[in-house]
């Protein structure tokens, strides 16, 4: 559970009024690719917070997450390539560019997705679970390969943002920036809440003891389902945004390697914190920046990084900031 | 004598070749102590399992009060009154003893759904944590968190959490084990205090205890009911002590 | 039909590269307990270490030999620096150690091979068709894949059934410290067993490399695929990775050329060929999704 120890949350309000004040900062240097940057790093911090939920709270260890996040951009791209396109999309409905429309709809596809994997792999459970979640990834991923109507594996292009009741302000990447932090911070507020109530308490039972829990009455399975649609609805959330920031979905969105990597945000960051994976998102993305400028074979760095951090830094960014192993 | 409330007929579970219950019949009634005793191997945990509903048994039914419940999973009997522990004991080693018992005062108190208020100041789970902590003698340690008890106390704990269920029938397997003389007699008393207002299955080594706070006792060997009925009756009984007593002198 | 036996053929060749990395995955996770991504990294230093030696000297015994002593060294040397400190770790952490491991390894081929796929000449000693049925020509070198493969995993059998050194690995996923007490280098012991596996993925790749082009992120296709196995099969059971390996082998290779042959019937060609391919890429998601809906521990579970 999130600890209210000051220092924690000195630095959670730290890192959100850093990520708050950025855009103006980077616009007065005249650094605005430093907005695009962060936008992009707030959408995977969104969708690494909620794979904290399963991963962190439930160890649900899934190892397929991008699908979700791939499923709510291709649900906002598909929806807007038809709205622009003025063709018919299902039953004579010709898509949307609506976000008040599309991003409920992407959360709502994801949702459905995870609910059929979550049923099919939560019968089982450790190092099946992992295999089962990237396998469904995976087949994801050849699904939207093989949709040439939509780009197939070149993706596809969007070429606007969503309107929001039918205005334009998300044209504006400054506005853009902020709906995401505001997404951002609701989904942790919410996320904060679900882990400390009773539902959360139950996750956290069912990793600690399942036989316990079930001795006790509880069916873990319907929990632990609830908590993978919940997070993968929220992934989903993230890949409406992620489309709007990039213009473009595309399967990369879905591989394993992104699904990898918001595993490795949320390990960097600190596992069961839920500010963590900020943090984790954070620094995974400076890293790149920074080390790209040195040689395009970063993730040369990245690899190395990352088994050191598993074998000596076990409480994530957020553990050795606030001076406490969690997890 | 009145209905049993949990009552096992013909009971069989074989691993393989391995026989662990052999047609093992077995009642249960309100405001007893059944203790259950038997070699090591005997089949005793094998038989709190299916009664609990963690095993399958391949022959033979469970009834609880009129209720055919064989096919019932250990959730669904959670929920109608049957309660275990555990010879290894299985408590949430990472929260606080307070919130241990909580889960299981949710168990049945429901709303888990409920997402938004912090279940850590929910009066109704704390009020019901509080009086089974009080039952075993455990509140004072209310704070800490599980993992830092010593194993004594952890085996209080497990039972405030059975006992925070609200269940008819208690499967307790072995509390007492690893127990110091001091815990074992606390331990012995509580469960006389309960005995009135509960159904219990004890399995346990401790003859003394046995012999103490048993009203019947069944000796289990080889998966099979060897002799049944009063403490004293089975202390006598020759075939018991050939198979068993004189063992584990 | 005698295309259709063709493409079986095909199916079971890729079925028994599976084989031996999931007699690899299996053997180090039902004894070390270790969930590792990198076994398909050391496929794919198999393959490249193989394509190398092959260009250099045109002896695929040569590279064959190149290959698998390559990748057993290297895995033994992760072992001994690394995954031997993750054996009582979880498996989460296994797995992201083992995922910085294939973006180490992923980088690294290319920057010592470059970032165009090479491409293995089939030897020529294997350049010849046989006639396995009447009117049936195929590749020997494709044979000659299924043999070896076969070969080994028999082998493999043998060795963890009948051998004393099998009986200490066997005893060794159980009763670790008895076999410390008696006197069984454990830590060399596991050491050499994780070299086996990653010898067998070595094996795998080397035979693989002529049959598809070596590349960067090579090994992760085929690690996926082999999950699938495993997960048909069920985790742990040799018997299950068997029928897996044939199924999801067999399915993939009559999808790719099934799929696209239906597709034709209503789209160009082109498209066809596309979504046909991509799709037949899904066939073997949907018969894992299947199987499991029918039995979640997949169809033999060695153990629950």
């Amino acid at each position: 559970m999130p600890e209210t120890n000051k220092r924690a949350t000195f630095l959670t309000l730290g890192v959100l009024a850093f990520l708050a004040i950025l855009p103006p900062v980077a616009l007065a240097l005249d650094r605005p690719y430093m907005v695009t940057l962060a936008n992009r790093m707030l959408v995977y911090a969104l969708a690494a917070v909620a794979l904290d939920l399963v991963m962190g709270y439930g160890r649900m260890v899934s190892f397929g997450h991008a699908a979700f996040l791939g499923l709510g951009a291709y649900t906002v791209g598909i929806l807007h390539h038809h709205d622009v396109m003025m063709t018919p999309f299902l039953f004579g409905w010709a898509g949307s560019n609506e976000a008040l429309l599309a991003w409920p709809l992407a959360m709502l596809v994801a949702a459905g997705y995870a609910l059929l994997v979550g049923a099919i792999s939560l019968r089982t459970g450790g190092v099946y679970f992992i295999m089962i979640t990237l396998a469904f990834a995976q087949m994801v991923f050849f699904f939207f390969v093989s949709l040439i109507a939509y780009g197939g594996r070149d993706g596809l292009v969007m070429f606007s943002r969503n309107s929001v009741a039918g205005t334009d302000i998300l044209g504006s990447r400054v506005v853009l920036y902020y709906v995401c932090l505001g997404c951002l911070v609701a989904v942790l507020a919410f996320l904060v809440m679900v882990v400390r109530s009773r539902f959360g308490r139950i996750i956290e039972g069912c990793r600690q003891n399942e036989q316990r829990m079930r001795a006790l009455g509880y069916k873990p399975f319907v929990y632990k389902l609830t908590a993978f649609v919940l997070s993968g609805a929220l992934a989903g959330l993230a890949g409406a945004l992620l489309a709007n920031h990039s213009e473009f979905v595309s399967p990369d969105f879905l591989s394993w390697e992104s699904s990898g990597l918001l595993m490795v945000m949320v390990l960097l960051g600190g596992l069961s914190t839920l500010v963590g994976p900020i943090y984790g998102a954070l620094t995974l993305f400076a890293l790149e920046e920074v080390l790209v400028a040195y040689t395009p074979h970063w993730q040369l760095v990245l690899g190395p990084v990352l088994i050191l951090a598993v074998l000596f830094f076990k409480g994530g960014l957020y553990g050795w900031m606030t001076g406490k192993r969690t997890g | 004598m009145t209905q049993a409330l949990l009552r096992a007929e013909g009971l069989h579970k074989s691993y393989g070749g391995l026989v662990a219950t052999r047609h093992l019949d077995l009642d249960l009634h309100a405001g007893e102590i059944h203790a259950m005793i038997g070699p090591n191997g005997a089949g005793k945990t094998t038989a709190m399992g299916q009664l609990s509903g963690e095993l399958a048994p391949d022959a033979g039914r469970i009834v609880l009060d009129g209720e055919d419940v064989t096919r019932l999973s250990m959730p669904a009997r959670a929920r109608r009154g049957i309660a275990r522990s555990y010879q290894i004991t299985a408590v949430f080693e990472e929260f606080t003893v307070r919130q241990n018992v909580a889960v299981a005062v949710q168990a049945m108190a429901r709303h888990h759904f409920r997402m938004v208020r912090p279940a850590r100041r929910d009066p109704e789970l704390n009020a019901g944590a509080e009086e089974a902590l009080g039952r075993v003698g455990l509140l004072h340690l209310a704070d800490e968190v599980a993992a830092d008890l010593a194993h004594g106390q952890k085996r209080q704990l497990e039972l405030a959490m059975v006992l925070a269920t609200r269940p008819r029938v208690l499967l307790l397997d072995e509390p007492m084990a690893g127990m110091g003389n001091a815990e074992v007699d606390a331990m012995t008393r509580l469960l006389e205090e309960l005995r009135s207002h509960y159904a219990i299955l004890l399995v346990e080594h401790d003859m003394d205890v046995v012999f103490r706070v048993a009203d019947r006792t069944t000796v289990l060997v080889d998966g099979a009911v060897l002799a049944s009925g009063a403490p004293e009756a089975i202390r006598s009984d020759a075939r018991v002590q050939a198979a068993y007593l004189e063992e584990s002198a | 039909m005698l295309f259709f036996i063709e493409q079986l053929l095909n199916g079971f060749q890729l079925g028994v590269t599976l084989l031996l990395m999931a007699s690899g995955l299996t053997l180090i996770f039902g004894i070390m307990h270790l969930i590792n991504l990198a076994h398909g990294s050391l496929f794919m230093i198999g393959a490249f270490v193989g394509a190398t030696v092959m260009a250099y000297t045109g002896s695929f015994l040569l590279a064959l030999a190149g290959g698998v002593a390559a990748s057993g060294l290297v895995g033994m040397a992760l072992e001994y620096t690394v995954l031997r400190r993750l054996y009582y770790r979880e498996h989460l952490d296994q797995v992201l150690a083992t995922f910085g491991m294939i973006l180490f390894f992923n980088e690294l081929v290319q920057i010592v091979w470059g970032r165009r796929p090479l491409g293995v000449d089939t030897p020529s000693w294997l350049s010849f068709t046989v006639e396995i049925l009447p009117g049936v020509a195929y590749p020997a070198h494709r044979l000659a894949v299924i043999a070896v493969g076969l070969l080994v995993i028999v082998g493999l059998f043998f060795l963890i059934m009948r051998t004393r050194v099998g009986m200490w690995i066997r005893a060794g996923a159980s009763i670790r410290e008895m076999i410390g007490a008696l006197g069984v280098n454990i830590n060399l012991l596991y050491t050499l067993v994780f070299g086996l596996g990653a010898c067998l993925a070595g094996l795998a790749g080397v035979m693989a490399s002529p049959l598809m082009s070596v590349q960067a992120g090579m090994g992760e296709n085929i690690l996926i695929l082999t999950f699938v196995v495993i997960v048909i099969g069920g985790i742990g059971s040799l018997r299950g990775a068997v029928v897996g390996a044939v199924l999801v082998g067999v399915a993939d290779t009559l999808g790719r050329v099934y799929f696209p042959a239906l597709f034709r019937l209503w789209a160009d060609p082109a498209t066809a060929d596309a979504a046909g391919a991509s799709l037949a890429s899904m066939t073997i998601y949907l018969v894992m999704a299947v199987v499991l809906a029918v039995r979640p521990q997949g169809l033999f579970r060695a153990h629950a």
